[in-house]
């Protein structure tokens, strides 16, 4: 099995967001929010949170419009 | 009869006139019966399966968690961004198994991968096990529901007999294909009455979402951050929860029917994606009705009612009913995909494979509705008893169906994978769990099912090096990588 370029970005887009929700990152971010509850008066954890979901969600689309072998079709 | 009855017995009407539209188009074979023959397209699959996998929970049990533990409840989303990708990343290897081997579920793969029907058998067992408690615990909801909405009139055991009557007669008339049609307009009412419900309390209360926020930090700020007030979202909780939920719910046979049902590879990946959204995009406004909730409604005694019973206060009543019958919706459409999937697979992996393998496909087809009345029947008895053990049950069957994993995902992608090897992690995964659960209570705060997870894949590694695969699982592994990368192996080695 033999990874393209964009579909190995994709994939390490895809658990970057997933690192960047998990500990040790979200122990710092979860201190941080401690201090600092709200950024823009939405909750400071919820929004990191979401940002990273939403980057994982266009890595997704992306990679569904872009990557070559996402795009095979089964022929009988 | 109270407005709230009358949009129910309306929408119960719809409901099944969807079904009965739907089983105009069965071709009464266990294919069609059990994964709709490969038919259904975006749309649909993506609603099918969304409303499939999130069930009353998003309407009771979302803003309950978030209301009693803060934002800490916002890891759903990593279980309502990632099983759309893992419904494509791994769906799509089965469902290319599913058109060029002809299986129709997890197990027939199973069978076939290890070329031993006693994992298959075992998988079966497990996946009955641990998907019947859920069926019963949605009829529960279901008769809660009726019971509010009704305003008492209708009691909770009548509101039980009721919703697994339609329960049956929507599985019974259309197979998938009805469970996927209704699945697909209740799917839209889910979306409708969770966000725009959501977003119409708190605009009942304050100007705007920010301002709802910053009024409720002054009464809450424990809600802002982890572990929340109680202390409940530890690091550990957060970490076992998220890979529980998202990896373990996949092997469910409600979600991997669904992996053979799309028409095509394009509509798979559509519908995966589309998923992502559809689920992230739901609870977007439920952290801001949950803590606004301790302004309006502060010391709930139940917090998994709290957002219908916020509708009923700020919402006009007709709009609320049809909201809460949204819940109903989301009930049924997980409830009736659970007996659907539990019917056939009791079909195809039981009954064909144990009792009778001259069995044709009309034959499968009225087995697995005779199952699916059974099985029914038996939810009612245990949703009608209220056992308090259920809560246990359903505590471990995420984690119970979870140990599963290493042996189905090692089998589309490890050509070292064995049979050995998959049995002991299945075995010693459920011994873990529920060690884990009963005896030494989640070790080290991560849940008994992540243990139960973590045992299996350690233990399907071992054993798989330790012993010695069978030609038909590299057989089946190169025929996927061929599928999918062959194109692009040759390209590679003609540079």
């Amino acid at each position: 099995m033999t990874l393209r370029k964009g579909e190995i970005i994709v994939y390490l887009t895809l658990m970057l967001s997933i690192i960047m929700v998990n500990p040790p990152i979200l122990i710092l971010v979860n201190n941080f929010s401690k201090g600092k509850p709200l950024l823009w008066n939405y909750p400071t954890l919820w929004l990191w949170l979401q940002l990273w979901y939403g980057i994982a969600i266009i890595a997704f689309l992306v990679g569904a419009i872009a990557i070559k072998s996402w795009k095979k079709e089964y022929r009988r | 009869m109270n407005i709230g009855l009358i949009i129910l017995i309306l929408y119960s009407i719809v409901v099944l006139g969807i079904a009965y539209y739907a089983s105009l188009q069965d071709k009464k074979n266990i294919a069609d019966f059990a994964v709709a023959g490969g038919s259904l397209g975006i749309f649909v699959l993506t609603l099918t399966f969304s409303a499939t996998y999130h069930s009353a929970y998003a309407f009771m049990g979302a803003p309950g968690y978030a209301y009693k533990h803060g934002i800490g409840w916002w890891v759903n989303g990593l279980w309502t961004v990632f099983p759309g990708v893992l419904f494509w990343i791994i769906g799509r290897r089965f469902w290319y198994l599913g058109k060029k081997y002809g299986y129709l579920s997890l197990t027939q793969f199973l069978n076939d991968v290890y070329q031993d029907k006693k994992i298959g058998l075992l998988a079966t067992i497990i996946l009955v096990v641990f998907t019947l408690p859920y069926v019963a615990m949605q009829a529960i909801g279901c008769g809660y529901i009726f019971d509010a909405i009704s305003g008492g009139s209708l009691s909770y055991e009548v509101g039980t007999l009721f919703f697994f009557l339609i329960m049956i007669i929507l599985v019974w008339l259309g197979g998938m294909k009805g469970v996927a049609y209704t699945d697909a307009a209740q799917g839209v009412f889910m979306w409708v009455g969770l966000v725009i419900g959501s977003y119409l309390v708190i605009k009942a209360n304050f100007p705007s979402v920010a301002v709802a926020y910053s009024e409720t930090l002054k009464v809450i700020p424990d809600h802002f951050t982890l572990p929340g007030p109680h202390g409940a979202v530890t690091y550990a909780d957060w970490v076992s929860r998220w890979i529980l939920i998202t990896f373990g719910m996949m092997m469910f046979p409600h979600i991997t029917l669904r992996f053979f049902a799309g028409r095509s590879l394009r509509v798979l990946k559509w519908s995966s994606v589309f998923s992502s959204i559809y689920l992230t995009s739901i609870y977007v406004f439920i952290p801001a009705v949950a803590f606004i909730a301790h302004i309006v409604f502060p010391n709930a005694v139940n917090p998994d009612i709290i957002f219908p019973e916020m509708l009923l206060k700020f919402t006009p009543p007709v709009f609320a009913s049809l909201v809460i019958a949204g819940a109903l919706a989301a009930s049924m459409s997980t409830a009736d995909s659970q007996l659907h999937a539990t019917g056939s697979m009791i079909s195809t992996d039981f009954y064909k494979q144990y009792v009778n393998n001259e069995a044709n496909e009309n034959k499968q087809y009225q087995i697995a509705k005779v199952a699916i009345l059974v099985l029914g029947i038996i939810s009612v008895f245990v949703a009608l008893a209220r056992p308090g053990l259920l809560g246990d049950i359903l505590a471990i069957a995420n984690g119970g169906v979870a140990a599963l994993l290493p042996a189905a995902i090692g089998a589309i992608y490890w050509k070292k994978a064995t049979k050995e090897g998959a049995f002991w992690s299945i075995v010693l995964g459920e011994a873990t769990m529920l060690l884990t659960t009963f005896v030494f209570k989640n070790p080290l705060g991560f849940l008994s099912g992540f243990w139960g997870l973590m045992v299996a894949l350690l233990v399907y590694f071992i054993v798989c090096f330790k012993t010695i695969p069978n030609s038909r699982t590299a057989e089946i592994i190169e025929s996927i990588n061929n599928f999918f990368y062959g194109e692009i192996k040759t390209q590679n080695l003609s540079k």
